[in-house]
């Protein structure tokens, strides 16, 4: 039985298709509903505890084998991929479940309006980014359990700041003006395109711990690097779109509803 | 009961005293590894090694010796088997991607060789699972007898098959992790141990080729 607290990049060995258990995940996954559900089900409402069910279903799901250790230490597609959902599905999917009450509260704190001021949010999630995809620092956070749980707590993090700074549910109280966030979110495409790029026009594998993984597929470190950059190139545009189509209609029906 | 608990600890004592002895003479036999004096990612053996004419042979059955077929090319040589679960894919894998690398012309006189020291499971396919890698890619193995007789050549600790029962199928196999690498004038003074990434082989491999690499003194 292959027991360990989190996934880590430690692939000595090949891939078999026997389940490995993380309590460290099934830990968190578990305060986060009991927290959910304990502390802020007076004012939640049907589709709040939709979004969080979805939102937390696919943080296990990313997080836990098998996908969590394939893209802890075998295949730097599935770690990209990992990346995207966490910062463009999961982390709005749990904005959009926290009530309204509790919502308003914390848009109107100071933290959030000093951060509003000088961007800290996006700043925050571009930095993430690309420190953690530095060759160095993911070899070496992804050599230890605790390391690769802190990629993970690192992504889920800025994105949910970024998120709850770029304001999905487009509150009146928000102060960030549409063009502005609109902005932001397609700038937020912008930034994974230079790892991309190192990804795709590499002749060699980048990151040592995928190099060193004994091969999962039939695709060698370096295809599956080529695959992991078209991944960060084209992977978030789909639902960056559908992000920017939904903010532009709300612009619009606001702008009407003043007119 | 107590007899028999010190005998067992006088035996597991005694197996662990043969066991350390074998490997200092393992180690004496393979030659003292010096400390880093080349331009190379490589461990530099004492002696160097000259290539044998023991006999091997591909899936098909044709024979293969280091001596002839390898002559004035770079060859890389690793041990393992087509089970083994993580060195000799890991091996295979980085080699590949490093093979593709080089430039046409060195890739023609480098050759890249497998050797399975688990024959009776890998006699028919081996050939097929090292072209799984890269289709230049040279898979052979031999008889007990002249697998013993290239590893020992090699300086290499003899593969051993690692058998709860002889009819246990599904067993793992002993063997040396690292790559003997001979040069243009068909002696082996470098091995490189796991953990070269393909870019430093591309590096070493094209100092090979051109001559380049260097002792310091």
């Amino acid at each position: 039985m292959n027991l360990a607290w989190w996934c880590s990049g430690i692939s000595d060995t090949n891939w078999v298709w026997q389940p490995s258990y993380y309590p460290g995940i099934w830990s968190l996954i578990i305060a986060c509903i009991v927290i959910y559900f304990k502390f802020i089900n007076p004012e939640r409402n049907r589709k709040h505890t939709i979004f969080f069910f979805i939102g937390i279903l696919l943080f296990w799901i990313m997080t836990d084998w098998p996908i969590g250790s394939i893209g802890a230490g075998y295949l730097l597609s599935i770690h990209v991929t990992q990346y995207l959902l966490y910062t463009f599905i999961i982390a709005p999917l749990l904005i959009l479940s926290i009530p309204d009450q509790i919502y308003n509260h914390l848009l109107s704190s100071k933290i959030i309006k000093f951060a509003n001021k000088i961007f800290l949010p996006f700043l925050l999630i571009n930095l993430s980014l690309i420190i953690t995809h530095v060759p160095f620092v993911a070899n070496l956070l992804k050599s230890y359990q605790v390391g690769t749980m802190i990629i993970d707590f690192i992504w889920i993090f800025t994105a949910l700041l970024f998120w709850f700074w770029i304001d999905p549910r487009f509150t009146k109280t928000h102060t960030i003006p549409f063009p502005l966030r609109l902005f932001f979110v397609f700038a937020l495409s912008i930034i994974p395109t230079i790892p991309g790029a190192f990804f795709v026009f590499s002749d060699y594998p980048i990151y040592s711990t995928y190099e060193f993984s004994v091969p999962i597929s039939s695709l060698s470190p370096l295809q599956d690097q080529e695959i992991a950059g078209l991944i960060m190139w084209a992977g978030s545009t789909p639902i960056l779109l559908a992000w920017l189509g939904r903010i532009f209609y709300v612009w619009q029906k606001s702008e009407d509803v003043a007119n | 009961m107590n007899v028999i608990k010190i005998l067992t600890g006088i035996l597991f004592c005694s197996s662990l005293l043969f066991a350390c002895t074998n490997e200092t003479d393992t180690v004496k036999s393979f030659g003292k590894i010096e400390q880093k004096n080349h331009n190379l990612q490589a461990r530099m053996l004492q002696k160097s090694l000259e290539k044998n004419n023991v006999q091997l042979i591909n899936s098909s059955g044709e024979i293969f010796s280091l001596e002839q077929d390898t002559n004035e090319q770079i060859t890389l040589i690793a041990m393992g088997y087509a089970s083994c679960p993580d060195i000799c894919p890991m091996h295979l894998s980085v080699l590949a991607g490093a093979y593709n690398n080089l430039p046409l012309n060195m890739q023609r006189n480098t050759k890249i060789i497998f050797i399975s020291a688990d024959p009776y499971r890998d006699k028919q396919k081996i050939t097929k699972w090292v072209k799984n890698f890269h289709e230049d890619f040279i898979g052979l193995t031999g008889t007990d007898k002249n697998l013993i007789k290239f590893q020992e050549q090699l300086k290499l600790p003899p593969a051993i098959l690692v058998k709860e029962s002889p009819d246990q199928e599904n067993y793992a196999v002993s063997h040396a992790s690292w790559i003997t690498v001979f040069t243009k004038d068909n002696l082996a003074h470098f091995i490189y141990p796991l953990g070269i990434t393909q870019r430093e082989w591309v590096a070493d491999l094209k100092l090979l080729h051109e001559n380049k690499w260097e002792i310091y003194k």
